[in-house]
């Protein structure tokens, strides 16, 4: 691909190691691990090491991963198993559409849910979040790492407040976005679920897992054949799965996250000198999750400067993937309680663990010369 | 014997010494839509569709073939007693009868040496078919359900027509340049000159980045149903950006659409003498919008070299709607992708421009050279009809 890929939020490319190991699964040990030979044995032996490596990145145990198609069907797995018929229940409104979908549907049927507020930087509310818990709380799901903003929650406060306030309270987080990009201590961070995808982070798309505490409070969406224990049935998806093994050996090391942060830090300067007018949205770059920068460029729709900078091989986004066809403002955004203005103007820089400081330098030189352009042809709009 | 498909043509009939020139361009018309479908035949002065394979595919294309008002299905047989009924039984049988259907027996026999008479032919048929399908009860003067048999040099069957689109062949009418958006209304205006015979040309005017790629997937895409159509040509499709940046930066907010339409018909105009086109062809239907006041019409229209022709003028936006449906571009056209006059709509645009007040403003512009670049750069996209 030409150009410098600024969206690495969205998806990012597969590792060569990842390819290989998909490729290998497809063809070579192609075997349906519930089969009784040796291909079948064979593929279940490769499942059973993804399931380690994959566990052992969060530090969790291996027992506790279930494979799942994604984050999305992850996050729908845990919520719809979690939750209890009529209980109450709590997120925030700027949840990923996979959550927020689920809940809005949760809460037609029986289920009243609770609304966490979140300040301008998307960070939540900690005292409204003891306002509306009650001892009779029974769920509790939110994002740690915000997809479109890049807030990274204080979860150890979070659940510490929660399971004070409720001690029943089941917690799950969707940590799409935090996975390869923080260091995520399954014991540290107490809680009952959490959500992570592949692809997000050079494994293959159509493979996440559900992480979870204890797999018996888990109620399939899909019935047949019971693979994974029951919890998760149809064929696996070897390819995925075993691509998805491969990735979790591959995250980045402290120190490549530490250089995203400084390099994030560096194109939001050099952008900042370049600009007149520029805003930051969510946190200060060195708060937030390394990969993610969100900023607005008042006075130029966002959708017309993502197109733009495509032009100019820069490729990055308006709101999350998952809605910028839409072209509404991110409720997101909304949520932050920013001026429309800004909402409408914010684009989202998501930086690949490669990138160098250079690329992002010329990524930078890019950005600001056609923003400059584009706010001398819209001056008078 | 074989199945084939009768082909009927109107308004053609009334065309005089025209008429070859009219046969020949729906033959054109219909071997280029129904490329590999099958062939086309000519005899005793009646056109027939062989299909290679399902006759019911090629029946729902040929419906599309304008100049043509009826399509039946038909059958060919030996000079046969036995095959000429029991073509017939077939046929009636593949009919979905309702419980009650009334027909009749119609027969023309051309080749005097078979050996049953017209009449006979009629009532020996209409008795086999009364006996083998209760449902059916004779009415000669009203019937739902009409069997026609030729006697010439084989028997043809037909049943029932299926309504053809009518119209006249695509081709007949000259060329015309198109104006087309991705919205609702511009492809169906370009529909109803094809149908008029109009040779037509889609013109689209893209403005990247203010316009989206997807947008002009979509607009590629309804170009594909007009090509369904008898349209034949790619798509035209010119680079507004650096006209509208020009105008974005000089002109009144209220005023930009309408001398944003005033430079497209400039553009068409261009266009139209380099492709020896003899119209322009828009989808403005009157008082819609700011841009369609007659006083809008008026500011464009004066500009033109070459009649507008504006099929939509006198329509409802709901029969548009509906024709859009009918026509199978509705679905395409309002998927959300804006084209280049909506990211910078105005909100309050004039209503009633004045000439004198539009002149003026644009005495402050040289686009003359952008014009000619756009049209000297003017890209033609072919699109891939997904024939299935």
């Amino acid at each position: 691909m030409e150009g410098i890929y600024m969206d690495a939020a969205a998806t990012t490319p597969a590792r060569p190691e990842v390819i290989e190991a998909v490729r290998k699964m497809l063809g070579q040990d192609f075997g349906n691990p519930s089969s009784l030979h040796a291909p079948g044995v064979n593929a279940e032996k490769e499942i059973k090491k993804a399931r380690r490596r994959v566990a052992e990145s969060i530090g969790a145990g291996p027992g506790q991963v279930i494979f799942t198609s994604g984050g999305t069907e992850a996050n729908n797995l845990a919520i719809r198993s979690l939750i209890r018929p009529g209980g109450h229940c709590i997120s925030t409104p700027i949840e990923h559409p996979s959550v927020q979908e689920t809940f809005r549907f949760l809460a037609r049927q029986d289920c009243v849910v609770d609304y966490c507020r979140v300040d301008r930087e998307g960070n939540i509310d900690i005292q409204h979040l003891e306002q509306i818990l009650h001892p009779a709380s029974c769920f509790l799901s939110l994002a740690l790492v915000n997809n479109e903003i890049g807030t990274v929650q204080d979860l150890e406060e979070i659940v510490r407040v929660a399971r004070k306030k409720a001690p029943r309270i089941l917690i799950h987080t969707d940590a799409v976005q935090a996975w390869g990009k923080l260091q995520l201590d399954w014991d540290r961070m107490g809680v009952d679920a959490l959500t992570i995808s592949a692809h997000k982070t050079g494994g293959p798309k159509g493979a996440g897992a559900l992480v979870v505490c204890r797999p018996e409070l888990i109620k399939p969406l899909l019935w047949g054949g019971e693979q994974e224990e029951g919890l998760r049935s149809g064929t696996e998806n070897t390819p995925g799965i075993v691509g998805m093994g491969v990735a979790a050996t591959l995250l980045p090391e402290e120190k490549k996250i530490r250089a995203m942060t400084r390099i994030k830090q560096e194109f939001f300067q050099q952008i900042r000198e370049g600009i007149t007018g520029v805003e930051l949205i969510g946190p200060s770059p060195e708060k937030s999750v390394p990969h993610i920068l969100n900023l607005s460029f008042p006075g130029l729709p966002a959708q017309v400067l993502v197109q733009a900078l495509s032009r100019e091989g820069i490729y990055a986004s308006s709101g999350s993937a998952c809605s910028s066809h839409r072209h509404q403002i991110s409720y997101v955004l909304q949520a932050l309680g920013l001026e429309k203005e800004v909402a409408s103007s914010a684009i989202r820089f998501s930086f690949l663990d490669d990138i160098s400081s250079s690329q992002a330098a010329v990524a930078a030189d890019k950005v600001i010369q056609v923003v400059n352009q584009m706010k001398k042809v819209m001056r008078n709009v | 014997m074989s199945d084939l498909i009768l082909l009927r043509y109107g308004e053609l009939g009334l065309k005089g010494h025209n008429r070859s020139f009219f046969i020949k361009k729906l033959r054109q018309n219909i071997n280029r839509i129904l490329q590999g479908e099958g062939n086309l035949t000519q005899a005793h002065g009646r056109l027939f569709f062989h299909p290679a394979q399902s006759p019911d595919r090629a029946i729902a294309r040929l419906q599309q073939v304008f100049g043509l008002v009826g399509v039946a299905p038909a059958r060919e047989v030996e000079l046969d007693w036995e095959e000429i009924s029991g073509a017939a039984e077939e046929m009636v049988g593949k009919k979905d009868l309702p419980e009650k259907t009334t027909f009749k027996v119609e027969t023309k026999r051309a080749n005097k040496s078979f050996y049953l008479n017209s009449m006979e032919i009629s009532r020996n048929l209409g008795a086999h078919l009364l006996q083998k399908f209760p449902q059916l009860q004779v009415d000669v003067h009203q019937p739902q359900l009409k069997v026609q048999v030729e006697i010439r040099k084989k028997a043809f069957i037909y049943l029932n027509d299926y309504p053809g689109p009518g119209g006249l062949p695509v081709g007949t009418g000259g060329r015309g340049i198109l104006l087309v958006s991705g919205g609702i209304d511009s492809p169906v205006a370009g529909w109803m000159m094809l149908k008029r015979g109009i040779d037509v040309i889609p013109l689209h005017f893209s403005s990247p980045p203010y316009t989206n790629e997807r947008s002009l997937e979509k607009v590629k895409d309804l170009v594909g149903v007009l090509q369904g159509w008898g349209l034949k040509y790619p798509l035209y499709n010119i680079n507004f950006t650096p006209i509208q940046e020009e105008l974005i930066q000089k002109v009144p907010g209220d005023f930009l659409t309408i001398l944003m339409r005033r430079m497209m018909i400039r553009l068409g105009n261009m266009v139209a003498a380099r492709e020896r086109g003899k119209c322009l062809i828009t989808g403005e239907s009157l008082g819609q919008v700011a841009s369609q006041t007659i006083e809008s019409l008026h500011s464009t229209g004066v500009l033109a070299n070459s009649p507008v022709l504006k099929p939509l003028i006198g329509l409802d936006k709901q029969d548009i709607i509906k024709m859009a449906q009918d026509i199978g571009t509705y679905d395409i056209s309002i998927q959300p992708h804006e084209d280049c006059c909506q990211v910078f709509v105005p909100s309050h645009p004039v209503t009633r421009p004045r000439l004198k007040d539009i002149e003026e403003i644009e005495k402050g512009l040289d686009l003359e050279e952008k014009l000619k670049k756009a049209v000297a750069d003017l890209e033609k996209i072919s699109i891939e009809v997904d024939s299935s």
